[in-house]
């Protein structure tokens, strides 16, 4: 539930501009150009703007009042409400054109972000939580939409107007001019010392709240078994613990955020202080205008404005490197199984003849799974896998379909290695019940059509039947199109499995495999559709794994796995009178005596209904 | 808004302390402009330097005392907002805790994530910079307001001239604002929520060759997302310009008009630049107060939300129950049980009906029946997850209602069907109910579950840590963690809601050989599809469409010959058709 994991993602510093991740992020603004381009533009006309106006005053002071000049007057407020109307145009549009600059890369980036998650393999996922993925397509893709909002055209233009404001003073009266700027070292030197605790403050913030996130969904999602287990006054010391340290964070970086602009600001009014003591020596030795004075202390205040500006872009720069940082990480990882171009004559349908060659395999290295499993399944052939539970019956299936790739060996199917064969018609032939059944949000009838979303109604409806849903779902108030929840948390377990063991069937695959696709379903149900799956079986390879040896009545041969390995091979009868672990196993099942153990005597003290 | 007033009288200390270091900041940002202007008169009297230099430590130590206070009482403010942030998300937590299983029926994960993040991160700017703008801005305008009309009454006057009109405008496009800012994080919603599913899914997704399909679907939701941002965006645009238009407006009027006045005499220079920067005091927060609005709605919108959620309360009578009582010695019996899910949207169709059964204290008792014939929904009521009407369930003879529900729930412990794993250890999580027991009652009933055969393939044994909802465990190694979990908690009523159906043969003869002992000590509910596993328990019950069809012992229900037999018929001709 904590689960803090070794070092995660959160944990990047994230440099406030790294032109590496700069570089990489061009492909993705390149084709905004146009919206770039008018947006720089209309920030130099809201720059022009912003700079005259300082000056009108300037004039209004040293040429209009001295001269009593009433109509030239008139005249300064026409050209200042032009000014001001051209300013707040061009800032509207400004923004405007960022903004969708910002949304078209986020939108980009974010539907390659998705793509590229849907392309990674099964291992990446076991390693990585979904809510922390989750993070990514949102929270770190807005926090760059954040910077082309609110920041980069601004930043160029706080930058734009230092300059010109700089040169304009400079060009007013440069020894005034060096006399301002005397403040600035003093900033320059404050914002290197406090950068580097911002940044640690700020990746703490980061950091916390992740796992704030990541706590809170599994605990969400757990909610039954934590109200069940009367967990509740241990989560919620745990999570206060973890919210406390967020919080904890985010004091500490309160800390800097209050007293970074204040101090901006007590270097502007230093800065006017000393415009005025010096400001007005050289005015009393009639050096300077008073027109300039006041021009000088406008533009003073216009300098330090940006400067607070840039000291907030800092932040959010900051967090979009650091989101960028993760988001490159992630589109970099290359997923370890790829697809294949099409080989010229790939049928449209498989025949169905699998070859398992000595596969090997180890979720985590060393620790092999599978010790080298060599079958051959012929098309059309019913192959049943018995054994205990962890032995690696699901395994066989994940290499399969190619979730997983094999760390030594081959499978073939129809001769060819799996590996040369594109992805998609590989996983088009082979049709899996998988044991970790999952259902998406939307209606039965969309779960079912869910390997091919334009099924026609009958088609979903004839799979329905073939498992005897049909009955269920009718039985429902909107039948097929009755909702369905969050990973179907609003069926009966064994609904659930049916309604997957329709969508295979209605997937039409060429290999069909069922990954105890009735375990949860009841015997009268299951010889049900094993009937009706006769019909359906012929002619195409099936491979079924179950615990409960009446699902796998009728297999043509049984494999029965141990610790990843195939200890016995054969027909039902075959292995019954070899008497291994097969025989035990059925022995078992069906009560029946044996040597090592009877039936199972349940308790038996009265019991009165 | 209740919510608020709370809040603010919690931390009004902090609250009342800032806000008086505010009236002390902005009273000394309104005295630079005006030594500021002392200084320029002084010029233009033509006085004395030290009366320059005098001004301008002034200032300096004006600026100094600023950043000092302001300092603080951002730190006071910001900091209680933080603080804020932290209770309430504690509670809602607590809350969430609290609430029952029918309100996680109607919920997704997603959104219920979002009100404790998202919606919080709303909150605290409300409580943060939106209060601390808007302390600001009224005061900077109580104070500011008075000098500027002490310094020229009619150039105070021009200058607030044009705030009605615009407000106005201003509280129109901010309604706009609001609306489209809730339609645009309802699309981010969206978009986690689809992200969430397809990652979770994401085997299915593969093995059904949906990757272009579901990144289509995708791409529509976030579409759709630019689409709301970049009309949200427009409204804000436009509040930005409106809010800047004002503040142009009243710098040109008083420009005019003063400059009228200096001519005519009655202001002077010094003045007018005083002014003017009282002016620019004010103009940004007014240029502000658009956005504070913005910060304000949206944490409104936040609040009614999250209040909405702490609205909910437990539907679940026990939860109410006041006094423990004796402890649970598991009798169970059903009277005329009737129940429906909550709010399904198909409320009147019963799941369950006219249920009547008795279970002694210590009774074995076990339930077959169909797919979807009310088995686990049977079960989870004796665990009160749902709520059943008065009188239709008791424990040991009381009211199932009269019992507090965590009473009951320390000895009622469950498998249930469908294996959720923290993403923990192992041996953590079967600790999942009493964090505190030892090592080696864990390892004990690791034993019992069997886990022991499978540590050799596990590289930390039990402190091997499972991925999320423990997808990195085989099935079967799910379950039998599941039930070791449950029965570290030694219940007085187990419920197996087939728990066994992951495992085979061979392995649940072992377990259950193991439990056969714990099972006689406490009453057990066993739901199988398997025959063979009920055959000895002391009763059992077929269900069917939510009824009792049949109950008694193996031997009474074959010689009955009902469904019972039938079902058993089925699996002894499957055993003799295999073994020909
Ligand atoms: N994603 C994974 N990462 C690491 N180890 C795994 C993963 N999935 C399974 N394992 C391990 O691999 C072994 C084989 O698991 P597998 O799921 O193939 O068993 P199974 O034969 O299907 O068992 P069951 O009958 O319980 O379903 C187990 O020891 C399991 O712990
Ligand atoms: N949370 C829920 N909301 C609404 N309806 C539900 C919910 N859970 C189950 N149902 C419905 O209630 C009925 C009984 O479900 P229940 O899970 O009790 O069946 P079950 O006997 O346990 O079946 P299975 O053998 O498949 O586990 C089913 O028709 C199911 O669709
Ligand atoms: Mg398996
Ligand atoms: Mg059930």
């Amino acid at each position: 539930m904590t689960a803090p994991g070794p070092a995660h993602e959160e944990e990047v510093l994230g440099k406030a501009y790294d032109a590496r991740l700069v570089r990489r992020m061009l492909p993705y603004v390149a084709p905004q150009a146009r919206w770039i381009a008018l947006s720089v533009t209309l920030m130099f006309v809201v720059i022009g703007a912003q700079l005259l106006q300082p000056y009108l005053i300037k004039l209004l002071f040293d040429v209009f009042i001295p001269r009593a000049d009433r109509a030239g007057i008139a005249a300064l407020a026409l050209v200042y409400i032009a000014a001001t109307t051209v300013e707040l145009l061009a800032r509207y549009g400004q923004l405007y054109s960022m903004e969708l600059t910002g949304q078209n890369v986020i939108l980009h980036l974010r539907d390659r972000l998705f793509r590229h998650l849907n392309a990674l393999d099964s291992s990446f996922f076991d390693r990585h939580p979904v809510g922390r993925l989750m993070t990514r397509v949102t929270t770190d893709i807005e926090s760059l939409a954040d910077l082309f909002s609110s920041g980069v055209v601004s930043l160029l233009g706080d930058s734009v107007k230092l300059i010109a404001i700089v040169v304009i003073l400079w060009w007013l009266n440069w020894r005034l001019a060096c006399v301002t700027f005397a403040m600035t070292p003093f900033l320059f030197l404050l914002s290197v010392l406090l950068r580097g605790r911002i940044r640690r403050s700020y990746r703490d913030v980061r950091r916390r709240i992740a796992r704030i996130n990541a706590y809170l969904q599994e605990s969400i999602s757990g909610m039954l078994l934590v109200q069940l287990f009367r967990r509740g006054e241990v989560n919620r010391r745990e999570f206060d613990a973890i919210n406390g340290e967020h919080r904890d964070a985010e004091l500490r970086s309160v800390v800097y955020e209050s007293s970074f602009s204040a101090i901006i600001e007590l270097v502007g009014n230093v800065a006017i202080a000393l415009i005025v003591w010096y400001g007005g020596r050289e005015m009393v030795r009639g050096v300077l205008t008073f027109g300039t004075l006041v021009a000088f202390l406008n533009y003073t205040s216009r300098f330090f404005g940006p400067i607070q500006d840039l000291s907030g872009f800092y932040a959010v720069l900051q967090a979009a490197m650091a989101s960028l940082e993760r988001i490159f990480a992630l589109l970099d990882e290359r997923p370890a199984i790829t697809s294949n171009p099409l080989p010229a004559a790939l049928p449209e349908r498989a025949r169905g003849r699998i070859d398992f060659q000595d596969v090997r395999f180890a979720y985590r290295d060393g620790e092999e799974v599978l010790h080298g499993i060599g079958v051959r399944v012929e098309p059309g052939e019913k192959i049943a896998i018995v054994g205990a539970t962890g032995s690696g019956k699901t395994t066989l299936i994940k290499l399969l379909i190619r979730l997983y790739d094999p760390t030594s060996g081959a499978i073939r199917l129809d001769g060819r290695d799996i590996r040369t064969l594109p992805l998609p018609w590989l996983r088009r032939q082979v049709g899996v019940v998988q044991q970790d059944h999952f259902l998406f949000t939307g209606t039965i009838a969309s779960n079912i059509a869910f390997g091919h979303p334009d099924l026609p109604r009958e088609r979903i409806e004839v799979a329905a039947r073939l498992v005897h849903a049909d009955r269920f779902v009718r039985g429902l108030p909107k039948g097929y199109d009755e909702e369905v929840r969050e990973r179907g948390n609003n069926l009966s377990v064994g609904q659930k499995q049916l309604l997957s063991f329709a969508r295979a069937l209605a997937y039409d695959p060429a290999v069909l495999v069922l990954d105890e696709a009735t375990s949860s379903v009841d015997t009268e149900t299951e010889i049900l559709i094993q009937d009706a799956l006769r019909l359906l079986l012929e002619g195409r390879t099936s491979i079924v794994i179950a615990h409960r040896l009446s699902t796998i009545v009728g297999a043509d041969r049984i494999l029965v796995f141990h610790h990843g390995r195939i200890v016995e091979e054969g027909t039902h009868r075959a292995l019954l009178q070899a008497r291994g672990i097969y025989h035990r196993l059925y022995q078992l099942q069906f009560g029946l005596e044996t040597e090592t153990s009877g039936p199972l005597p349940l308790a038996a003290p009265e019991i009165s209904t | 808004m209740s919510l608020i007033l709370r809040y603010l009288r919690l931390y009004r200390r902090d609250f009342l302390l800032g806000l008086l270091c505010l009236v002390v900041t902005n009273a000394v940002t309104l005295l630079i402009p005006w030594l500021l202007k002392e200084a320029i008169d002084a010029l233009g009297r033509g006085s004395a330097l030290r009366n320059l230099a005098f001004h301008a430590c002034a200032i300096v130590v004006a600026a100094l005392v600023l950043a000092a206070i302001r300092t603080w009482s951002r730190l006071l403010i910001l900091g209680a907002s933080r603080r804020i942030v932290y209770d309430i998300r504690d509670d809602l937590y607590a809350h969430l805790l609290s609430l029952p299983a029918s309100f996680y029926a109607r919920r997704r994960t997603g959104e219920i994530m979002s009100r404790a993040v998202n919606d919080l991160m709303l909150i605290r700017s409300l409580f943060g910079p939106g209060i601390l703008s808007v302390l600001n801005v009224a005061l900077l305008y109580s104070a500011g307001l008075p000098l500027m009309a002490f310094l020229d009454p009619w150039l105070t006057l021009a200058a607030i001239l044009p705030y009605p009109l615009i407000l106005i405008g201003v509280f129109r496009v901010s309604r706009t604002i609001h609306e489209r800012s809730n339609r645009t994080q309802e699309q981010l919603a969206e978009i986690s929520n689809d992200a969430q599913e397809t990652l979770s899914g994401i085997n299915m997704v593969k093995a059904f060759v949906q990757e272009e399909g579901e990144s289509r679907a995708f791409g529509g939701l976030s579409r759709e997302y630019r689409r709301r941002s970049l009309l949200l965006a427009r409204s804000r645009g436009l509040i930005v310009t409106l809010m800047g238009g004002l503040d142009k407006v009243s710098t040109i009027m008083v420009l005019c008009l003063g400059a009228l006045h200096i001519i005519a005499g009655t202001l002077t220079k010094g003045g007018l630049v005083a002014f003017l920067a009282y002016l620019a005091l004010l103009s940004g927060p007014t240029v502000m107060m658009g956005w504070v609005l913005g910060v304000f709605q949206r944490g409104l919108g936040a609040i009614r939300r999250v209040e909405e959620i702490r609205a909910q309360t437990s539907d679940l009578p026990g939860d109410r129950a006041l006094g423990a009582g004796p402890d649970v010695q598991g009798a169970i019996a059903f009277r005329g049980l009737r129940f429906s899910y909550p709010n399904g949207g198909r409320a009147e169709r019963p799941v369950l009906q006219d249920v009547d059964l008795d279970v002694p204290a210590g009774a074995t008792v076990g339930i077959v029946g169909r797919v979807g014939s009310g088995k686990s929904t049977l079960v989870q009521l004796v665990a009160a997850v749902y709520p059943v009407a008065d009188g239709t369930l008791w424990i040991d003879g009381r009211d199932l209602n009269s019992i507090p529900t965590s009473h009951l729930r320390a000895q009622v412990a469950m498998v249930p069907q469908e294996t959720f794993l923290f993403s923990r250890s192992i041996a953590d999580n079967i600790a999942l109910g009493a964090p505190a027991a030892p090592r080696s009652r864990i390892e004990d009933m690791a034993r019992l579950a069997q886990i022991t055969r499978d540590l050799p393939d596990l590289p930390q044994g039990l402190d091997t840590l499972v991925g999320e909802r423990g997808v990195t465990l085989s099935g079967g190694q799910r379950q039998r963690v599941a039930l070791a979990r449950a029965l570290l908690l030694e219940p007085r009523i187990l419920i197996l809601d087939d728990a066994l159906s992951s495992i085979d043969a061979d392995t649940e003869e072992a377990i259950l050989g193991g439990l056969r002992d714990t099972m006689r000590r406490r009453t057990t509910l066993v739901i199988s599809h398997r025959v063979a596993t009920v055959l000895n328990a002391d009763c059992i019950v077929v269900l069917e469409d939510g009824r009792v069809v049949e109950s008694g012992s193996a031997a009474q229900l074959l010689a009955r010959d009902g469904p019972f037999a039938r079902m058993h018929r089925q699996q002894q001709i499957e055993r003799e058709l295999e073994s020909l």
